[in-house]
């Protein structure tokens, strides 16, 4: 599957759906989304991973970047990954305690609300 | 059946994905489930991301070679590059980034049964090694 980053924006949520795979090639195009979504006002951020084939260390870094920019204004990042090979690059370097992790996009819409401002 | 493939590439970022597909090639011949699959996925493009990177502090500069290693009890792989290593700090490094250095080797660390660490014999470049053992349970 070819990259690709589409965002779309539910109340104050932004929806960052993954597709395809994520490395030092492609990791720039999500995080200038990433970026882009937060300093456009979103509150919280979800980053739908459910068509993600491959993320590597250069995408947990475009992650945590994301949650450091987010956590000034008690904004929230939450993932949705079903595959367990994804989850399990979370799980090898710990964070999997660091975002919360949900099966689907509907679970984690509800678990990260946007704060009302 | 056993096999050694070289595969050799500019280090730049858009040639990665050529290291992986090598592997979806080779798991269609030999006996790697998707797990063991995935996890070599992941560690050759940690190797070789971290060749790039440092690559890039040479204005792009340098190649990649990769040398795989199959049989039908293990995999090894081979990362070779120009480079100063994975210990070496990186000049255009994002603050914002996690040590990603640091960060991949851990991960190759942890996906595989073996990583070695070296120079090339004539000290022009970096090497790792690490080798995953196609255990017929997980297969």
């Amino acid at each position: 599957m070819n990259f690709s980053v589409t965002t779309e924006r539910r109340d104050g949520t932004a929806v960052i759906a993954l597709a395809g795979e994520v490395d030092l090639y492609t990791a720039p195009e999500f995080k200038q989304e990433l970026v882009r979504a937060i300093e456009e006002g979103a509150q919280s951020v979800v980053v739908d991973m459910t068509d993600t084939t491959f993320i590597d260390s250069t995408t947990l870094g475009v992650l945590v970047g994301g949650l450091k920019r987010l956590r000034p204004s008690g904004g929230r990042l939450a993932l949705v990954i079903t595959d367990p090979n994804i989850r399990k690059v979370f799980d090898i370097t710990g964070l999997d305690r660091v975002f919360p992790i949900h099966e689907t996009r509907d679970e984690a819409f509800e678990a990260t609300p946007a704060r009302t401002p | 059946m056993s096999a050694t493939l070289r595969l050799t590439f500019p280090s730049r970022a858009e040639y990665l994905v050529l290291g992986r597909l090598v592997l979806s090639g080779l798991a269609r011949v030999y006996p790697i489930d998707q797990s063991q699959l995935a996890d070599l996925k992941l560690a050759l493009t940690e190797a070789s991301s971290n060749s790039i990177r440092h690559a890039y502090d040479r204005d792009g500069a340098g190649r990649v070679e990769i040398v795989y290693e199959l049989a039908d009890t293990h995999v090894a792989i081979e990362v070779w590059d120009e480079g100063p290593g994975f210990d070496a700090p990186t000049e255009h490094r994002d603050p914002e980034a996690l040590d990603e250095g640091g960060l991949g080797l851990a991960i190759i660390r942890a996906v595989c049964d073996e990583t070695k660490l070296g120079r090339h014999p004539d000290g022009s470049g970096a090497w790792i090694r690490f080798v995953r053992y196609l255990d017929e349970e997980e297969a």
